[in-house]
């Protein structure tokens, strides 16, 4: 399980989620939005009778909020007792990465070196391993 | 082993709490053996489940305190305070080894071998005094520990088995409705079949619901232990009493309440009552006393801390507020005494001439009123200066079902905390003016000012400006005590009850949501804050003239007969009754209506309702019904129309007979039927049967005044009247008797109380049992008390 990794696209490019730290993948059919809060929120979403928050993935690469297509698919995560849907452009694929972690390059623009943790190998193909703990709660960004 | 140990934290954390507070009440009368023997077993499970889990530490300090309590038990020694302060100390000494279990961590390498000597010696020496440092690091670090660690609950086994039932029930009840749906059966047997998985849902609703309530003794328990160490630390005797610990509350809330409770508890020790010495120059008993009881009233509970002290000094308070240039020297002069008493929630006010360990610091009343506000609850302040001071917590019973207001805005649905809601008015409504003043909006609803706000602005959205929209909903909103405003939204859509879940941290972390729900339609909708929307549009920075207003409201409101909402009944006259009756309008589909047993009742709520003011099933496709309440009682009350909110004057002429019609009422040159919602709710509810009323015995003449005149008014109170002459002999308990006139009968013959009615003013009041025939406030007030004493 610890290896298995989430393939997935976020704003063209395909990065891995630790899998561990996944509940599910849904596919969200409307969101509500949350006026006034940070950009990085998409709304809120219904998953049978829980409330979902959807965090826009992209908006932390890009800058642009993304805009919901309807079928659109989230990775539900559930990070301190709260449940999160990620959205994402596409889910490809869960795979097993047995490759040790690389570390960052530094000269990654900003927006992906917050996301990012570490470099993983697979298939010959390099990417990116997305910190979900960060895209919920920016303010508690890691001290290193 | 993990589960074990799990379940061996959870149970020891609970009887430590128990065990401190018994401790205490066992050390104020050592001679207590029942209490004894009560502490001795607490200890000893302890320490049997620490050897049956081999956890040596816990069983070597709960072995030393056995031992102790034990040479007690059989007279060997005296219980002092000292004894009691060792073996509190190797309690806390459990309790904190606990924690640490608890986080997973391994037990710190120290010995007990200090509190164990404390223990064997006869006198203990005065525990080392710890540095303050010292203390405040563990206490914050622990804080942070226990809010990640698992939380858990104890659940009765009884409502386990209730819950499997219920589980067992619905299954069934889905079995049918299944079996239904493959028969293609569509008619009544559906309906029933579903009927019954509706009702069964409903029922495993309330059920887990209970589960989440818990006894208030969870905070009442920790608190002799609190106020002993307290009194001891201050110097100061403290005789705690609590009661109604088993009233239940949410546990979430009971969460969030106890801080604000010991505060409290806190500044009376600390501040309210005086040392021995103090109260002996000013003539009272030396120790201090401290009730803290508990109740539910409807959906709130009340929780009132009381003392003897000296209450809240006005004038110091007004000086500080000065000094610490929170109020300048002209606002204060205006001040009724109700606000300046209100001063203690500013921030960074104190009353304490030093600060000191326990209170003072600066953070204080304002920390504890916004805590209980941000739980939709309310803090009340009845100052006796001199005698002491009286502080009620209003409470919801629970968090997670609220009842709301659900509003438009943007085009957006949001929910409000109804408890928060004054009043709902359309901006075209007569009684509303909208002026600005220096860029800022006001608005003036009968004569109040409030700041006045579109909920779009504040969250930044777009104002719809759809044709049908010109019209905006103006809600009221009572943020906290003193800070009211007027939130303009698109429309007020419905009230309902939602079950509110609190939202992810980066929603909640801007102050303006409270939560999250979902209701009927399945579109998540965000449930507003009404305090942090306050914040958001800095209303709280404002200086407030709402407040003398608002006091000169009060005032009026006690003067005259409160407010009243005027109507026009289907016949067609125009009538009044109290607004605090009215729960809500609603205009009803008539085919909810339907004649049953007499009656035309209403089907809501999946139960049928009589609907009072209808003879037949209305011909008009809709229906205006006013929701009455009491509180725990609904009734219904078929209308014509709605027409205004009026003040009702102070005096409302009774009618002769009671009815339906409880007087008349001037309003302008119109006399207006008042109605009698106490007669509304007893006729719904049934009156006291006659029997179980108190005799009253009125003896005197057998004349017209006493048969026609003061039997009815006695009747009223709630006796039964027996009007008998001074010379027959008097069988029956009477609860009361009444002498009519200036006869010289002997007291002394009478059970119960005895009240002389005499003829002339001049002769009243000649002793305190004696009452003029037509002061009729002072004769009520007694068959009243009298009424309580039967009923206590």
């Amino acid at each position: 399980m610890k290896d298995l990794f989430l393939i997935a696209v976020i704003a063209g490019e395909t990065v891995a989620f630790p899998s561990e730290r996944i509940d599910s993948v849904v596919k969200v059919r409307e969101s509500v939005p949350v006026p006034s809060a940070a950009p990085f929120i998409s709304g809120l979403f219904a998953l049978r009778s829980r409330v979902l928050t959807l965090i826009d993935c992209q908006f932390f690469v890009t800058g642009e909020p993304a805009e919901l297509v309807p079928g659109q698919p989230a990775i539900v995560v559930n990070i301190g007792g709260c449940s999160y849907g990620l959205l994402v452009d596409d889910v490809l694929d869960v795979a097993p990465i047995r490759t040790a972690a690389l570390p960052l390059p530094s000269q990654l623009p900003a927006g992906w070196s917050e996301i990012g943790r570490s470099l993983l190998e697979l298939d010959g193909e390099t990417l990116l391993l997305i910190d979900p703990d960060y895209m919920v709660n920016p303010a508690t960004r890691r001290a290193a | 082993m993990d589960d074990l140990i799990q379940e061996f934290i959870a149970e020891t954390r609970e009887t430590l709490d128990a065990l401190a507070s018994e401790l205490v009440l066992w050390e104020q009368n050592p001679r207590d053996s029942e209490r004894l023997d009560a502490i001795f077993r607490f200890v000893h499970t302890v320490k049997g489940s620490c050897g049956f889990l081999n956890l040596p530490r816990f069983e070597r300090l709960s072995h030393a305190a056995e031992d102790v309590l034990a040479q007690v038990r059989e007279g060997r020694r005296e219980a002092s305070a000292p004894l009691v302060d060792a073996v509190l100390a190797v309690i806390d000494r459990i309790g904190e080894l606990i924690v640490v279990m608890e986080t997973g961590e391994a037990l710190p390498d120290s010995t007990d071998a200090d509190l164990i000597a404390a223990l064997n010696r006869d006198i203990a020496p005065p525990l080392p005094e710890p540095d303050e440092e010292e203390i405040a690091v563990p206490e914050t670090r622990d804080l942070a520990r226990r809010q990640a660690v698992v939380r858990s609950i104890r659940v009765p086994l009884e409502l386990i088995d209730h819950l499997m039932n219920g589980v067992s029930d619905m299954v069934l009840a889905r079995n049918e409705v299944a079996r239904c749906l493959r028969d293609e059966q569509n008619g009544t047997t559906l309906e029933n079949a579903f009927e019954r998985l509706s009702a069964c849902i409903a029922d495993m609703r309330d059920a887990i619901g209970q589960t989440r309530m818990q006894r208030i003794e969870r905070i009442f328990s920790p608190l002799p232990r609190l106020v002993r160490d307290l009194s001891a630390d201050l110097g100061k005797q403290v005789d705690l009493r609590t009661s109604g610990s088993n009233v239940e509350l949410d546990r979430e809330m009971i969460e969030m309440i106890r801080d604000p409770l010991t505060h409290i508890i806190r500044n009376s020790i600390d501040h309210g009552i005086e040392s021995p010495a103090a109260r002996r120059t000013v003539g009272k008993p030396e120790t201090g006393r401290l009730n803290i009881a508990a109740r539910q009233s409807g959906n709130q509970i009340l929780i009132e801390i009381s003392d003897d002290g000296r209450g809240i000094d006005t004038e110091k308070l007004v000086a500080r507020a000065l000094a610490a240039r929170i109020r300048n020297a002209s606002e204060v002069t205006g001040l009724s005494e109700r606000a300046r008493l209100e001063l203690i929630f500013a921030p960074g006010l104190s009353t304490a001439d030093h600060v000191s360990a326990i209170s003072g610091r600066g953070v204080g009343m304002d920390v504890v009123r916004s805590n209980i506000e941000r739980i939709g609850g309310s803090i009340d302040l009845e100052n006796n200066p001199g005698r002491g001071l009286r502080v009620i917590l209003r409470v919801p019973l629970t968090l997670t079902i609220i009842p709301c207001l659900t509003v438009r805005a943007g085009g957006q649905e949001f929910a409000m905390p109804r408890s928060a809601i004054r009043e709902i008015l359309f901006d075209n409504n007569s009684q509303v003016r909208i002026q600005q003043v220096g860029g800022c909006d006001l608005a003036y609803i009968r004569g109040e000012c409030l700041p006045y706000v579109a909920l779009e602005t504040l969250l930044g959205l777009d104002v719809d400006a759809e044709p049908q929209t010109r019209h905006r909903t103006i809600v009221s909103v009572n943020a906290a005590s003193d800070l009211r405003y007027a939130l303009s939204v698109e429309a007020v859509i419905d009230h309902e009850e939602l079950v509110v879940r609190p939202g992810a941290p980066v929603i909640m972390a801007d102050g303006l949501y409270a939560g999250t729900t979902l209701p009927d339609n399945g579109r998540p909708m965000l449930l507003l804050d009404p305090l942090g929307l306050a914040h958001r549009a800095r209303l709280n920075e404002m200086p407030r003239p709402v407040q003398e207003l608002e006091d000169a409201v009060d005032s009026a409101a006690k003067i005259d007969g409160g407010s009243a909402l005027l109507f026009k009944e289907l016949s067609g006259e125009l009538r009044l009754i109290a607004l605090a009756a009215v729960e809500r309008v609603e205009d009803v589909d008539s085919n909810r209506l339907a004649m049953a047993a007499g009656q035309v009742r209403l089907s809501i709520d999946g139960e049928s309702r009589a609907v009072i003011g209808l003879a037949a099933r209305p011909e008009t496709p809709f229906t205006k019904l006013l929701h009455l309440t009491d509180g725990r009682v609904q009734a219904l009350y078929a209308v014509d129309d709605v027409i205004d909110i009026v003040r009702l004057p102070s005096h409302v002429e009774p009618a002769p007979q009671p009815g339906l019609i409880g007087g008349v009422a001037l309003i302008g040159d119109l006399q207006i039927e008042v109605l009698d919602v106490y007669w509304i709710f007893s006729m719904l509810l049934g009156v006291a049967p006659a029997t179980d009323r108190p005799i009253c015995h009125l003896i005197g003449q057998d004349d017209a005044w006493t048969r026609s005149i003061l039997a009815p008014l006695v009747a009223a109170a709630g006796y039964t009247p027996v009007v008998s002459r001074p010379e027959d002999s008097i069988d029956g308990e009477a609860a009361i008797s009444i002498i009519v006139g200036d006869l010289p009968v002997a007291p002394a013959r009478f059970t119960g109380q005895v009240i002389r009615l005499s003829d002339t003013l001049a002769s009243a009041n000649a002793d305190a049992n004696t009452i003029y025939r037509y002061d009729r406030a002072g004769l009520l007030g007694r068959l009243i008390a009298g009424q309580q004493r039967q009923s206590a």
